[in-house]
């Protein structure tokens, strides 16, 4: 049994605030990814899954818990060392106008991944990054151009374009295409599938969209508040949702459809502030099953037996799977 | 005869001036008044009457009129060329001293606003006791240090001033420090150099382009007080400060011009000076760029 | 006749770039729909399509460098243009706007309660403890929690999804004709938008108020409006109900839009459309759709006739009809 690519053991993150309260981005979050799949992660404000794309790539410190890439633990990695590794991990993040220097044309942009990790001259820099251009279909007069003067689906194809310069074993996605416009979505999902199915490359894809999940990733982590809620095959979790946070948020899921009768799930308020975090269940405060003793502990993640969960590895952290009142609609 | 390219290039240049007028007339008028003084200092010499150390022993303190335009000072030398051989020192010292200023304070406020922590605590107190500091007293200590010279002059300003750049870098990089392109810089592999020369200064250099110009104002009169106050450049040297110290004696005995002609040339200059920098800050604000939708 | 009624509306940016140079931003090139009474119209489009434009210059709130050259705004028969853009008889009365970006939008510096109050006298609408009542009443219907405590917040401690509660009672409070509301949910959860949502369309329909909802999202438009208006370049290039839209759109530009939608492409794959934006600098003539259409031929250059389907289901196109490649 190969190693998974990426593992996290019990993964948080917190954040002080004002006086002694700490927020907790990221509760006690274990997961495995492997080589080769499509993973989505999905969730609302506050559920963290931002904050763990951040932290695979090491962008910002953990707070308790392990990282492992390829079997090898790096949460406590030197900067130095880890500079070795960025080669394998990369990142791509929803804003393209500001994840790009501003001051540099395109072609310094691209040009940065092979400064970095190899000793090409520049000549074979500049053959590098003409190859790049065409195979993220940027026509290359837009690599004398600065970022200010391309479009938002074009800086998102130079975003993706340097990711995978170096030839990443390893690509988080987060939220790719939320500030783009609709037409170009669907550009940019297709250029991310073209590469994966190239060169075989695993995805994180991270999202507030089911629609996007269900068409780009095969196994889906759904998060509330920093915990995993329920996770499994995305078709499976879609399709036959366990967990009554899961059915809310797919009940919510305006289909462009007319014709679609939405059987919307009414839940009470809103996501509570991470500093008014409920006790046990954090869904507990706006679960239309609630019961007493959801409030006792934070219900583990487990997996559902076959009559529940249809599939293997679809798992849920929902008490009221085992009195079988856990279905909503 | 024009060919049609240089035609179109002038006619280019003038849509360009015109252009960026409108956009900030400070701009323009600042620009035009700093270039005006700059080439009368280049071309001091030739528009001189006299040599600005020529002193006729038999017309002193002379009215402004036929033989000398603005008069003639206590040591009979001539107003006119001692005003105009002036601008050469105002750009000799602020040039030089703008330059020292961006050296030091530039790259000190970038590694403060990047590293933070002990490092940027450190850099924000010494530029407290610096800032506390009286300037006069701190440059009549260094000139006493160093003598009398157009070198000690440009040190003290151009170290005075540098922790304003200090800060105004290190308000830019503290920004920049969590913008996203910094991040992605980070997951690409980059070391901390690069992250802080290479990718952030050009981004927090804008800020600074503004304070140049005002700086450099402010070190025009500043070393024309320093002159007036006894330290630093003297006569006979044509600095407008001490030629101001010279004419002051004479205000109170009715030869006004001795002081009030360099003492407008300073006046107009730093005002030229502060003019193009606040309407370079107009220029480069970011939230003007975007006219429509 | 319709509540509102936009005729033939062209909007030009004019400005000097730093060259000097005169430059023109067609941003609304004939904009044309109308909305009756009673009715939820949605406006979709894409950036620079113009949808926001057009909701300011129904309200007035076009400023210089904006400037309407061409058409009307007829509301119950009177040109809008005409009347005095200060008074407070239309605007904020009549015709209110809910704004994007719900926490930016209320005043950080006065309580909620002040707020809905002050809209209704300066407005006229009701004074003193009649408008102290109306306010609790509406952010009870706006399904605010603990309405009377929540009169004496401030604007921070609002979430987004209950900010833009607060929005929807003050644009509903002065019982307008017309409620516009600007991309309303964008920054909101999922769950959160779907309650939104609800909450604006049971109070416009149970007072038989007009709406028109400006948004990117199909799926809003799908489950919340009557009909639909899709924008390009500045004009509407389709109008209909939402269901003859959905079924059979026209335009190829609707079509494109919806068959960029994740289940659309998930049934029949990638459909590539290549090109940006539109530069309104420099926009041809004829048809405004021509450089990214794959129907286009020479004719395109002409300006296509609006044609209609049936219903009330018109169209800007040369050919419009089902789309020719599967």
């Amino acid at each position: 049994m190969h190693n998974p690519l990426i593992e996290l053991c019990d993964l948080t993150k917190t954040y002080p605030s004002a006086g002694f309260d700490k927020v907790l981005a990221v509760d006690h979050v274990s997961l495995k990814i492997n080589s080769g799949e499509s993973v989505g992660l999905v969730g609302e404000s506050g559920s963290g899954k931002s904050t763990i794309g951040l932290l695979i790539s090491k962008l910002i410190p953990v707070s308790s818990g392990r990282i492992y890439f390829e079997g090898q633990d790096i949460t406590d990695l030197s900067e130095k060392k880890m500079r070795s590794l960025r080669s394998d991990i990369q990142i791509v993040f929803q804003d393209p106008w500001g994840s790009i220097n501003p001051r540099f044309p395109i072609r310094r942009t691209l040009s940065e991944p092979f400064i970095l990790h190899t000793d090409f001259s520049s000549s074979e820099c500049d053959r590098e990054v003409k190859r790049l251009a065409d195979r993220v279909q940027l026509p290359q007069s837009t690599l004398e151009r600065y970022p200010h003067e391309l479009s938002g689906g074009q800086l998102q194809r130079v975003s993706i374009a340097r990711a995978i310069a170096s030839k990443p074993r390893f690509l988080i996605m987060d939220e790719p295409t939320s500030s783009l416009d609709l037409s170009v979505r669907a550009g940019i999902l297709e250029l991310l599938n073209d590469i994966r199915r190239e060169t075989g490359l695993t995805l994180l894809l991270i999202s507030h969209d089911l629609d996007t999940v269900e068409l780009m990733t095969e196994r889906l982590i759904v998060l509330y508040l920093g915990r995993v809620a329920e996770m499994g095959r995305t078709s499976d979790v879609l399709s036959n949702p366990v967990h009554p946070y899961t059915q809310t948020l797919i009940s919510s899921n305006l289909q462009p459809d007319p014709n679609v009768d939405l059987k919307r799930i009414k839940v009470n308020g809103e996501i509570p502030s991470p500093l008014n975090a409920p006790k046990g269940c954090l869904f507990g405060s706006r679960c239309p099953l609630f019961k007493a003793d959801c409030a006792l502990k934070s219900p583990p993640l487990v997996e559902l037996s076959d009559s529940v969960g249809k599939s293997p590895n679809h798992l849920a952290a929902c008490i009221r799977v085992q009195d079988f009142s856990f279905k909503i609609l | 005869m024009l060919t049609k390219k240089d035609s179109s290039a002038i006619v280019n240049c003038v849509n360009y001036s015109l252009g960026i007028s409108r956009r900030s007339p400070t701009f323009a008028v600042g620009l035009l008044i700093v270039v005006l003084f700059l080439m009368l200092a280049l071309m001091a010499d030739v528009l001189s009457p006299y040599s600005p150390t020529q002193s006729f022993s038999y017309k002193v303190l002379n009215h402004p009129g036929d033989q000398f335009l603005f008069g003639s000072d206590g040591n009979g030398m001539d107003v006119f060329s001692r005003v105009l051989h002036g601008c050469r020192y105002a750009f000799g010292i602020s040039i030089p001293a703008g330059l020292i200023m961006i050296t030091i304070g530039v790259p000190l406020g970038l590694v403060a606003g990047y590293k933070g922590g002990l490092v940027d605590e450190v850099l924000l107190r010494i530029l407290d006791v610096l800032r506390s500091f009286p300037t006069i007293i701190l440059a009549l200590a260094v000139v006493a240090a160093m003598g009398q010279s157009l070198t000690s002059m440009v040190l003290v300003i151009g170290v005075l001033d540098s922790p304003i750049f200090a800060r105004v870098v290190r308000a830019e990089v503290l920004a920049l420090r969590s913008s996203s392109f910094v991040m992605a810089a980070i997951a690409m592999g980059n070391p901390a150099w690069r992250i802080m020369f290479v990718h952030i200064l050009p981004n927090a250099i804008l800020g600074v382009t503004a304070q140049l110009p005002m700086r450099m104002a402010w070190a025009v009169r500043i070393s024309a007080t320093l002159a007036f106050i006894g330290v630093g450049i003297q006569a006979p040297t044509p600095e407008w400060g001490a030629m101001i110290r010279q004419g002051a004696e004479f205000v109170i005995t009715g030869e006004w011009w001795v002081a009030l002609f360099p003492g407008i040339a300073l006046m107009i200059l730093v005002l030229g000076f502060n003019l193009l920098g606040d309407g370079l800050s107009d220029l480069l604000d970011p939230r003007r760029r975007s006219v429509g939708k | 006749m319709s509540l509102i009624s936009i005729e033939d509306l062209h909007v030009h940016f004019i400005s000097r770039g730093i060259d000097n140079q005169l430059m023109t931003a067609k941003a609304l090139n004939g904009v044309s729909f109308s909305v009756e009474a009673g009715q939820v119209m949605g406006i979709v489009g894409e950036t620079g399509a113009g949808k926001s434009l057009t909701a300011n210059s129904i309200l007035g709130l076009l400023r210089p460098p904006a400037k309407i050259v061409k058409g009307r705004i007829l509301f119950n028969g009177e040109d809008l243009r005409v009347i005095d853009q200060g008074s407070t008889s239309i605007r904020g009365k009549l015709i209110t706007l809910i704004p994007q970006s719900p926490k930016t939008s209320l005043d950080p510096t006065t309580k909620i309660g002040d707020q809905l109050i002050r809209i209704q006298v300066e407005h006229g609408t009701a004074s003193g403890s009649d408008a102290h009542a109306r306010a609790l009443n509406m952010l009870e219907q706006v399904q605010i929690p603990d309405p009377l405590r929540r009169m004496n917040a401030w604007a921070h401690e609002l979430s987004g999804g209950m900010a833009q509660r607060v929005l929807i009672a003050a644009s509903l409070i002065n019982s307008p004709k017309l409620v516009i509301a600007d991309e309303p949910t964008t920054g909101l959860d999922l769950t959160v938008q779907a309650e939104v949502l609800d909450t604006l369309r049971k109070l416009v329909k149970s007072s038989n108020m007009s709406s028109i909802i400006i948004t990117h999202d199909l799926g809003i438009v799908a489950h919340y409006c009557d009909r639909m208006a899709v924008m390009f370049a500045g004009s509407v290039v389709e109008e209909g109900s939402v269901v003859s839209i959905f079924k059979n759109p026209l335009h190829p530009y609707t079509q494109s839009l919806i068959a960029s939608t994740p289940k659309q492409i998930a049934k029949n794959g990638y459909k590539r459309i290549n090109k940006g934006p539109p530069d309104l600098y420099n926009l041809g003539s004829g048809c405004l759709y021509k450089d990214r259409c794959h129907k286009a031929q020479s004719i395109c250059d002409t300006a296509p006739q609006l044609l209609s389907l049936d219903l009330g289901h018109k169209t800007l196109c040369h050919f419009p009809g089902p789309s020719t490649n599967a």
